[in-house]
């Protein structure tokens, strides 16, 4: 065998098995994002059947309780007041577990599920500054991607929130791009060099980007001034049939 | 609640698949309008026969039910019904009892043109509440205080300024108002009622006047001057 026919094979080896590798990429790729789409509608499902049924049953209680008060006022008057309290904490617990498996708003607006999720976020955290620009108008599209989106989103809250940085601020947008590409803007703000240290070499935010790479087929990049960093998320949406 | 409407005998029709819901809510009505006829369904289908011929003042309307007898209960079903009874019924009143009311953020621009009373009622309120959201729709009010999403922005259309500009700049009474913005009385009726929505101005037991917190409110988030 010459020497340019062993190089001949060892180029065709070379680009079979990049070939190989880009297709078993593309092919896992697939596989979890199918797989990541189908856990969503589990969930929710089982928030239709929280909504659909146990959160009936819990208004059959508080209406049978309070009928039970009406008709006989002086036989539950110590207790049809806690009674009723164990009831409504019972169907708002409910509720909140409803949304959070099945996030509100994200079939229907992307911008109005990311308002829902921060109003929530900012009930729980009143320290964390977060200031947003969401479009009104959005483009219908299928929530596919909307959801990774979202849990994106939801994550660095949490990943933020749970290593305790409160001093930092946030501003969240969204902007519909050109060509169906649509983009999420997250821009946080440290108080000191410190902090921003700290926080950009977060192992979970690495992995927050390329989970929402992989999942999406999108791109995420990150952009440094001073003591702010800002994330770029951007993904090309699906339009519903 | 408003004297008139417990003397007039009322029409109710209620839709709801979950019996012991539909017994309480029933039970309810019952108390708070001894007069009134009330009727039950239990399905869309079901609901869309009877409305032609009972002609009610009022539908109180869960979102998830099914679409006919032995069929599941799906929450697609009651948007859809209620669309398509807002479209065919535009001055019909509507409480819609559920237990997720944001799904209604999906049919936004049909509530925000209908023209009867639309008000919502989550199923984690107490049945005290629910007679309040119920008598308010029966009086033609709208109340999507609730729904948050329906709020954002606040989002004021441009018929709705020029009848604020009208009443409250130019002192006009709503005959004159219906005169210059060329509708009829019921339309600036229905104007008012989704301005004070907006505003999160509603009828309040201590009675105080609708109009002059409607005014006050307007003034307070710049929409005149």
């Amino acid at each position: 065998m010459t020497f340019i026919e062993q190089n001949f094979i060892f180029l065709l080896i070379y680009f079979i098995s990049v070939l190989w590798l880009v297709a078993s990429y593309l092919k896992s790729q697939k596989a979890l994002q199918w797989w990541s789409y189908g856990q969503s509608l589990k969930l929710a499902d089982e928030a239709e059947q929280i909504r659909d049924s146990l959160l009936q049953e819990s208004c059959c209680m508080r209406r049978s309780i309070e009928r039970s008060i009406a008709e006989k006022p002086g036989a539950f008057a110590e207790t049809s007041s806690d009674w009723i309290h164990s009831v409504e904490f019972l169907h708002h617990s409910l509720a909140h577990l409803g949304d959070r498996l099945s996030p509100p708003y994200v079939e229907h607006s992307l911008p109005l599920a990311i308002e829902f999720l921060i109003q929530s976020w900012q009930a729980k955290n009143t320290q964390l500054k977060i200031a947003t620009q969401l479009p009104e108008l959005w483009r219908d599209e299928l929530p596919s991607h909307s959801i990774i989106v979202l849990q994106i989103l939801d994550e660095l809250l949490r990943t933020l929130s749970v290593k305790n940085l409160t001093k930092i601020s946030l501003e969240i947008s969204l902007i519909p791009l050109q060509y169906e590409l649509k983009e999420l803007i997250i821009r946080i703000s440290y108080p000191d060099v410190q902090s921003l240290c700290f926080c950009s070499q977060l192992p979970e935010l690495k992995y927050l980007k390329q989970t929402f790479r992989f999942l999406t087929a999108g791109q995420c990049f990150c952009r440094r001034t001073k003591l702010t960093e800002t994330l770029y998320f951007r993904w090309r949406s699906l339009k519903r049939n | 609640m408003s004297h008139n409407l417990q003397q007039e005998k009322q029409k109710i029709l209620v839709i709801d698949d979950h019996e012991t819901v539909l017994y309480g809510t029933i039970y309810a009505l019952k108390q708070q309008y001894p007069e009134a006829d009330i009727r039950t369904t239990q399905t869309a289908q079901q609901l869309l026969e009877q409305l032609p011929s009972f002609k009610p003042d009022l539908v109180v309307m869960d979102l998830s039910i099914p679409d006919k007898v032995g069929e599941h209960d799906k929450s697609d079903v009651g948007i859809q019904l209620l669309k398509t009874l807002m479209q065919q019924y535009p001055t019909l009143n509507f409480t819609v009892q559920s237990s997720y009311i944001k799904a209604l953020v999906r049919i936004k621009p049909t509530i925000d043109a209908h023209q009867g009373g639309f008000t919502v009622a989550d199923k984690s309120l107490s049945t005290k509440e629910m007679l309040k959201r119920i008598d308010w729709a029966l009086q033609g009010l709208t109340y999507t205080k609730d729904l948050k999403a329906m709020q954002s922005g606040l989002e004021i259309k441009q018929d709705w300024l020029t009848l604020l500009q009208l009443a409250f700049e130019e002192e006009l009474q709503d005959q004159e108002i219906a005169k210059r913005m060329l509708v009829s009385a019921r339309t600036v009726r229905h104007y008012w009622t989704k301005v004070q929505d907006v505003l999160e101005v509603y009828p309040d037991e201590g009675k105080r006047n609708i109009r002059i917190q409607t005014e006050r409110r307007a003034r307070e988030v710049g929409l005149i001057d």
